[in-house]
Order: structure tokens, then C-alpha cells, then sequence
């Protein structure tokens, strides 16, 4: 059912006999149809039920949110995280049967970009069984994967309240290949729209790399992912080892740490806090200025924590190597590479 | 239907295509057109090789993409857009290596049982977002997603 516009919701309005009467609050049925009308519709006496009716259903979701035990599942209501984002992650369930099984999966923690992932619910066989959610027991990969792709483009179009939707994942067995199939199952099944897995079996390998796959198919598209301002250490560094610095923007990290990870030697990486921003953005946008980054050198005490007196910039900077020495007496400012793959070249 | 393949392909980018596709349009090969996850720089590239010649069936387009923990995520999105977009100068089969590049990463590195089960969750990603070729590391792990797509 297509969005109503404002001007749309005011034809309505306009043949229903009492134009302009002002009982909504608003001067005019014009203001009340852009303004209110699409959340408040209630406020006008005189709105045709056939109005009243296509605004009540555009407001439902397409799919409920549900709390289990504490833990947001659904509320999901687009095809393509792109579009807009995903909600709520794949819930990530484990059935338990004994103390001890149950002791070991509430145990595994594993710190990601940071957050701390785990398993989100532990159940008895009992406490699955009492969900109310649609159940999809996995059996076929290509049924699995078609259902749960109708399901969500169903929910999207009806906007009618959808149950989140959970697929139940037997027991792989003991054959060598059951988990790398079970990986590869829930895998496709996180990035396509089941709202929650429920899990027989338990790794706590194969559990780290699925939370790590959702962390980052559900990050926000919008709000790009930073890492905690630091000094990072890379191959037990001296206090005569190379020191690099760049921004908090996760993957402007992700890429040059990735890289001195390769170098033969040891070396630091000065994280500056820039609001996640990448390096040219957040010069740019003045969140990565000499002032902030001779704040954090000094925040961070690093002038004492090493001997090297030379610190390597992102290449794209190069244009603040004055200012920062001017800022910083204590350290040189070495114009390093543009791109971060070139950093093994230049330093390896 | 996602192929999941073993094999090496030629890789061309906006550096070295005016040497490569003369090289394929000699072998009658496949060649990876790759560009660092933008969708205006992926439509010039695919314009240029084939203003130079290059047969559209030898084109397989490479939209980039960072391991699994690495920003993937920006590499699936475009991915799906190019799927989505219609445009003409997008309309080529998509291959991924978002293997080779979780192969990469520092945990995968350390861990050969991680390395395995990222293999397989990064390449399922990629085809999950609409990837026709994925092309896998280990021989295992690549017959894990063939029998596992077929069931």
C-alpha cells in the first residue's frame, strides 16, 4: 500500500464537507494534512473512514518486535540494509541440556570492534518450544533460504505486523563437514532475513565468526564504525619502533593496521579520535587538526612512552606536516604513504 | 545460481587495463574488472575495456570488498546495489574475493579452524548478496558450498 502525500491526505479532507472548520487545532485543512494528519489523523471529526483506513495501515510495521528474555528480535522493514538499515541482529540461540552445556556457552565471550558478543539466548528445549515466533525447521538449504526471502518481501508489502521469523538448525552430527555446512547455512541466513537462529550445536570458533559476519552486515550504514582512540601495538614494538598515526573511522583503521600487522617489525599505531571519520573527511570537517592531535599526544603521555621522535602521517596530509610540528616540539612528522597497501612498500 | 571455483583469474584495474584487455581480447580469457567499491568507477572501467575491444562475455566485474571483520559490509552493499541497479554498463556476472581478503586478516592468520569457517561465512555472504562467482581458497571449503547450495 503506496505512502500517502500530504497533498493527497488534504484531497481527501477537502470533500468531507467541513473545510476549514479548524476543530483538528490547525488553521487550515492544508496545514493539518501536511502537518499532523499522517500520525493524528484521529484529531479530525470529519476524515472519511476510507482516509482513516489507509493511514491506519501505513502506520503498522511490517513485521512485529518481539522481547525475548530481554533480547530485541524483528521489527525489521526492508529488503536491502543499503535502503535504510537492519534493525534488530539475528538473535543467536543455543538449546542447552545439561549445567555444563549450559555453564560453557553462557561463558563464551569474544570482544569485537568494541562490542562484546555472545551467545544472545540459552534455552531449554522446553523454553523453545513456548516461543511465539514463525518457525522455519531447516532442512533444505535452497527451501530455507526461499522462505525466509518470501517472508520478508511478504511482511514489506502487506505491512501487517509480521511474526519475526526463527529457523531452527538440527544437530550437524558428528561428521567432519557439519559444521563448515552449518557455517555456511546460518551464515546466508544472518545476511537474509531470519530474525533469529536457534542452534543445537555449539563452537565456540564457528560462534565467533557468525557474531563477526552480523556485526558487520547490521552496522548502520549510516553511522559508520569507529574504533577507541589508543596507541595500538603491532609485533611487540620498542621503544625505538616506527610510530604511525591515523583516524578513528574503523576501516581507515581496519586497513592500516592490517598493514603494519605485515611489517617485519614492530611498530605503533596513534589513533586520534576524529569522530569516525576518514582521513580526509575529518580534515576537512576540522576533526583532525594539529590542536587535537597535540592533545592526544599529550592525553596519551606518548612523548614518554618511546624514544622514536619521528611520527609518520597519513600521505594525504602532507599539507599539515608544518602546522603539526609547530604544535607538537616534541616529534618530527613524516609524510608517509596515500594509500595504505602502499605502507609495506614504503616501510617493509 | 552462485559458482563457487578454485581457479586463478586475471585481475585488470584502472592502473594496468590498457595492457590487459589487448592480453585478453588475445586469449579469449575471462578478466576481472576491479574497482575500489564505487559504482560510478565500476560503470568507467567496464566503458573503457570494452571501448577497447573487450567481448562483454569475458567480463567479470569485481566491485572490491574487505574480510570478514573489516568492513565487509561495504563491499556486500555495493555488490547488491550493482545487482539492483539495471544499468547496462552493470549487467555482468559479479565475482568476489572476499576469501582471499579474509585469508588476510590477523585472526583468520593465527587460527586455522577460524580461517576455515570465515572462508566459508565470507564466501556465503558475498553469494547471499548476489555474487554469481565466488572463488574460494580451500578445496574443502568449496566443496562445503557447492554441496551445501545444491541441497
Amino acid at each position: 500500500m503506496a505512502e500517502l502525500t500530504g497533498l493527497q491526505i488534504f484531497q481527501h479532507l477537502k470533500g468531507a464537507g467541513h473545510f476549514n472548520c479548524k476543530e483538528c487545532g490547525c488553521a487550515t485543512c492544508m496545514a493539518f494534512a501536511l502537518k499532523e494528519a499522517k500520525t493524528n489523523i484521529e484529531k479530525c471529526p470529519y476524515a472519511p473512514d476510507e482516509l482513516k483506513d489507509i493511514i491506519t495501515q501505513n502506520a503498522r510495521q511490517p513485521q512485529k518486535t518481539l522481547e525475548i528474555q530481554g533480547v530485541k528480535i524483528g521489527g525489521e522493514n526492508v529488503l536491502y540494509r543499503h535502503e535504510k538499515k537492519f534493525n534488530n541482529p539475528t538473535a543467536l540461540a543455543v538449546i542447552v541440556k545439561t549445567e555444563q552445556e549450559r555453564k560453557r556457552v553462557q561463558e563464551f565471550k569474544v570482544k569485537r570492534v568494541n562490542e562484546e558478543l555472545g551467545v544472545d539466548l540459552v534455552l531449554t528445549r522446553e523454553e523453545y518450544d513456548a516461543l511465539g515466533v514463525n518457525k522455519i525447521v531447516d532442512r533444505s538449504f535452497k527451501q530455507t533460504a526461499a522462505e525466509l526471502i518470501r517472508l520478508r518481501k511478504e511482511a514489506i508489502e502487506q505491512r501487517n505486523e509480521a511474526d519475526p521469523v526463527c529457523v531452527y538448525l538440527p544437530s550437524a552430527g558428528a561428521n567432519e563437514s557439519g559444521l563448515p555446512e552449518l557455517c555456511a547455512k546460518a551464515s546466508y541466513y544472518i545476511c537474509k532475513y531470519a530474525n533469529m537462529l536457534v542452534f543445537e550445536d555449539f563452537d565456540e570458533t564457528l560462534l565467533s565468526v557468525l557474531l563477526t559476519l552480523r556485526q558487520n552486515i547490521f552496522t548502520d550504514p549510516e553511522k559508520p564504525m569507529q574504533v577507541d582512540p589508543g596507541v595500538y601495538e603491532f609485533n611487540d614494538p620498542d621503544e625505538n619502533s616506527l610510530v604511525f598515526m591515523t583516524t578513528n573511522f574503523a576501516l581507515t583503521y581496519f586497513a592500516v593496521a592490517g598493514e603494519l600487522e605485515n611489517l617485519p617489525t614492530g611498530s605503533y599505531l596513534i589513533v586520534v579520535p576524529s569522530n569516525g571519520m576518514s582521513v580526509l573527511t575529518a580534515w576537512s570537517a576540522e576533526k583532525f587538526t594539529a590542536q587535537i592531535v597535540a592533545k592526544t599526544l599529550k592525553d596519551f603521555d606518548f612523548a614518554n612512552k618511546v624514544k622514536t621522535r619521528k611520527i609518520v602521517i597519513p600521505g594525504l596530509l602532507a599539507q599539515m606536516k608544518e602546522e603539526l610540528e609547530q604544535a607538537v616540539s616534541e616529534f618530527e612528522f613524516v609524510v608517509g604513504t596515500n594509500e595504505a597497501y602502499k605502507i609495506s612498500e614504503l616501510f617493509g | 545460481m552462485t559458482e563457487f571455483i578454485l581457479k586463478e583469474l586475471d585481475v585488470a584495474d584502472e592502473t594496468n587495463y590498457k595492457e590487459l584487455v589487448p592480453a585478453a581480447i588475445k586469449s579469449g580469457k575471462q578478466l576481472v574488472l576491479r574497482t575500489p567499491i564505487d559504482i560510478n568507477l565500476a560503470k568507467e572501467l567496464n566503458i573503457l575495456s570494452l571501448d577497447l575491444g573487450l567481448p562483454a562475455e569475458q567480463i567479470l566485474i569485481d566491485t572490491d570488498i574487505g574480510g570478514l571483520g573489516y568492513g565487509l559490509e561495504y563491499g556486500y552493499s555495493m555488490i547488491e546495489k550493482v545487482k539492483l541497479s539495471g544499468d547496462k554498463y552493470l549487467r555482468f556476472p559479479i565475482v568476489s574475493f572476499a576469501v582471499e581478503e579474509t585469508l588476510k586478516t590477523k585472526e583468520a592468520k593465527v587460527d586455522a579452524c577460524y580461517a576455515l569457517f570465515a572462508e566459508i561465512a565470507a564466501a556465503s555472504a558475498v553469494a547471499a548478496a548476489g555474487a554469481d562467482v565466488v572463488v574460494m581458497n580451500d578445496k574443502k571449503a568449496q566443496e562445503v558450498m557447492e554441496r551445501v547450495w545444491q541441497s
